[in-house]
């Protein structure tokens, strides 16, 4: 929850709660979607959401782990552990075929959600390849 | 990063004290430590000092108590004795190490392909079988299960921590010897070559027998914490941890059993020859087991 950056590439004139609270809704997916190209640990995770998001979107460590456990428990995920001697061993996150399933479900309900929102708000849809019928 | 993870160390430690420790709370703070770690050694690479540096990832991270909660909560309802080792098991996973796997991989092939190298110089190749070529292809047989043996024991995996460096390769040792002994007593069945080549066979399986049964008897339980808490909950200690005197009388029995099954391969070998004699090492290694078997799982009374 830093303030926004005057960020020229905001697209969303909404407040920055707003956006928040819309963002933690799609936490899991988010996690899903950083652990499909590599095993992560925790904090390589949460890095590579706030350098993506530079810097204007930051979730909280803490709910992080909170989602790690829910994924892991629905085996989404599964955790195993690295082999670093130094500095603490680095619990990393694969994503499971499972996980992959729900992602990829998730990715189609966001973007038909999106649309009938932008549909219903007037708004022109964002994705221009996709046709409207 | 190492050095400068002590102060890491002493927030965790202030920020779980006076918790009572659960192996999900154990796991929950070892992930902390590595993330914590990172995250410190990211600010400190842009200048922090480590104390900063280490409160800092701390603060960032959130209420650690309520991370502690919500653990706690989640494992409300005790688990069954077996279904919290398999969850502790689930939690300790070990991921196997590439290199093993390809190391394991490529071992295979090559004991698939010298194996069959050994046995078409055997079925095929009468005359060859005695060349120094085909001993070589049967010696590179032996020591790559002696590698794959040794390379094997020597990995952790999710119920077992790694056996000692030492105690794997001698694994292997016997292995490749057990090979290479049943390997020369294939020759010797097929071509009757000189009876050196059986004393060497009977010589090797020996070595390899005797090295096994000595690293068995004294291997100790390298289970995981959490699998000796499930062997204790299904108590299923062998007899030998429950009776150490049945165990002492197994040592006695077993001096017995290979004296005699010496001697009489001695004497068999000077009276009738080694064609019969080598019978008198498997009759003594037939009763060793089915004394071992007798005494291990001895009927209850």
């Amino acid at each position: 929850m830093t303030p926004n950056t005057p960020g020229a590439t905001s697209r969303n004139e909404s407040p920055d709660a707003f956006a928040s609270d819309l963002l933690r809704g799609h936490t899991d997916t988010i996690v899903l979607g950083v652990l499909r190209t590599a095993d992560r640990y925790g904090f390589e995770i949460y890095k590579t959401i706030r350098d993506a998001t530079g810097g204007r979107y930051e979730i909280k460590e803490a709910t992080l782990y909170a989602t790690f456990r829910r994924l892991d428990k629905d085996g989404l995920v599964e955790a195993y552990w690295g082999d670093e001697t130094q500095g603490g061993r680095r619990k990393y996150y694969r994503i499971t075929d499972a996980g992959r399933a729900v992602y990829r479900q998730n990715v189609l309900d966001w973007t038909a959600t999106q649309q009938i929102i932008n549909t219903l708000l007037n708004l022109p849809t964002t994705h221009q390849k996709e046709t409207e019928r | 990063m190492n050095a400068d993870s002590s102060d890491i160390h002493r927030l965790l430690d202030e920020a779980f004290a006076g918790v009572t420790m659960t192996p999900e709370l154990q796991d929950l703070k070892e992930e902390l430590r590595g993330n914590l770690a990172a995250r410190s050694a990211e600010l400190q690479a842009k200048g922090r000092d480590a104390a900063s540096a280490a409160r800092t990832a701390v603060a960032e991270l959130g209420s650690i108590p309520e991370l502690i909660a919500a653990v706690r909560a989640d494992a409300g309802t005790p688990l069954s004795p077996g279904a919290a080792a398999a969850e502790a098991a689930r939690l300790h996973r070990v991921r196997p190490k590439p290199g093993f796997v390809v190391r394991a991989s490529v071992l295979s092939v090559a004991i698939l392909a010298f194996g069959f190298h050994v046995v078409y110089d055997l079925v095929e190749q009468h005359g060859a079988a005695n060349s120094l070529d085909a001993q070589l292809w049967a010696i590179g047989f032996a020591v790559l299960v002696a590698a794959l043996v040794t390379d094997s024991l020597h990995q952790e995996t999710a119920q077992h921590y790694p056996m000692p460096l030492f105690r794997s390769v001698r694994w292997g040792l016997a292995a490749g010897f057990l090979a290479a002994g049943i390997g020369y007593g294939l020759f010797f069945f097929w071509h009757h070559p000189p009876l050196a080549l059986l004393a060497a066979a009977i010589i090797l399986a020996l070595v390899g027998i005797m090295v096994m049964i000595a690293l068995g008897v004294t291997q100790t339980n390298r289970l995981k914490p959490w699998a000796l808490e499930q062997n204790r909950q299904y108590e299923i200690d062998d007899r030998f941890s429950q009776d150490p005197a049945a165990a002492a009388r197994f040592g006695i029995y077993t001096v017995i059993i290979w004296i005699v099954a010496i001697a009489l391969f001695v004497v068999l070998s000077i009276a009738v020859g080694f064609v019969w004699s080598w019978l008198a090492l498997v009759a003594g290694l037939v009763v060793f087991f089915l004394v071992l078997t007798r005494m291990l799982f001895a009927p209850t009374k």
